[in-house]
């Protein structure tokens, strides 16, 4: 193929722009050590559960997007949705296997503050999310 | 403590329930509207993992409070 037929050629029209996975994740993960480096002066437990809580949330999303994106377009449709099942039940069980290896492992522990940090990423998550989406960056 | 493992049951067996007929249906819907129209294809991927992690996150905070039941509570029950 010549340079020039490969000028005439157009480029792949559904060319499949994947959201920057490691970049989201990463900031969330940045986020939530940031805030419990923040919460160390004020109690220890409480930073640590914050930690715990923000990567219960954390892990299982980067996950389940790593599964998600690992095919795009329409001709993969079916493993699309195979991997977006997968991807969900991984979500599932591990989410599950955090939350007991913590409670079952982790003593002290700040319940309340966990469930506060693991909420707080989720809604991150979800407004990180809608917003790539609403500004009209393909994701 | 009876009680409290057949709530823990329960959470854990209606979030997953509630979950995978949420997931089910949009899949189906991924898969139709990828037939359609394959030129939206990415497009719905996107916003399918969007709704994807609205969809799960009220079951997942109640598995993480099951956990807390199972893991915390229970034990501290008279058996």
């Amino acid at each position: 193929m010549t340079a020039e037929n490969e000028r005439r050629i157009p480029r792949a029209v559904h060319k499949v722009p994947t959201p920057p996975i490691l970049k989201i994740y990463g900031f969330q993960c940045a986020l939530v050590l940031l805030a419990s480096v923040m919460l160390i002066p004020l109690d220890k437990v409480t930073a640590y559960s914050a930690v715990i809580g923000g990567m219960i949330s954390v892990v299982p999303n980067a996950y389940f997007a790593r599964q998600v994106f690992r095919y795009a377009g329409a001709a993969f449709a079916r493993e699309v949705t195979r991997s977006f099942y997968r991807g969900e039940s991984g979500k599932f069980v591990t989410t599950v296997a955090m939350f007991a290896a913590t409670f079952a492992l982790v003593q002290p522990l700040q319940v309340f503050v966990l469930f506060i940090a693991y909420l707080i990423v989720m809604l991150l998550n979800a407004v990180i999310l809608a917003r790539y989406a609403g500004l009209g960056k393909k994701i | 403590m009876g009680l409290a493992l057949i709530a823990v049951a329960l959470m854990i067996g209606f979030g997953a329930l509630g979950t995978a007929i949420g997931f089910a249906i949009l899949g189906g819907k991924l898969l139709e509207g990828s037939a359609r129209q394959p030129e939206l294809a990415p497009m719905l991927q996107g916003k399918m993992f969007l709704i994807a992690g609205l969809l799960d996150a009220v079951p997942m905070i109640g598995v993480g409070i099951a956990m807390y039941v199972l893991f915390v509570v229970v034990p501290g029950l008279p058996a």
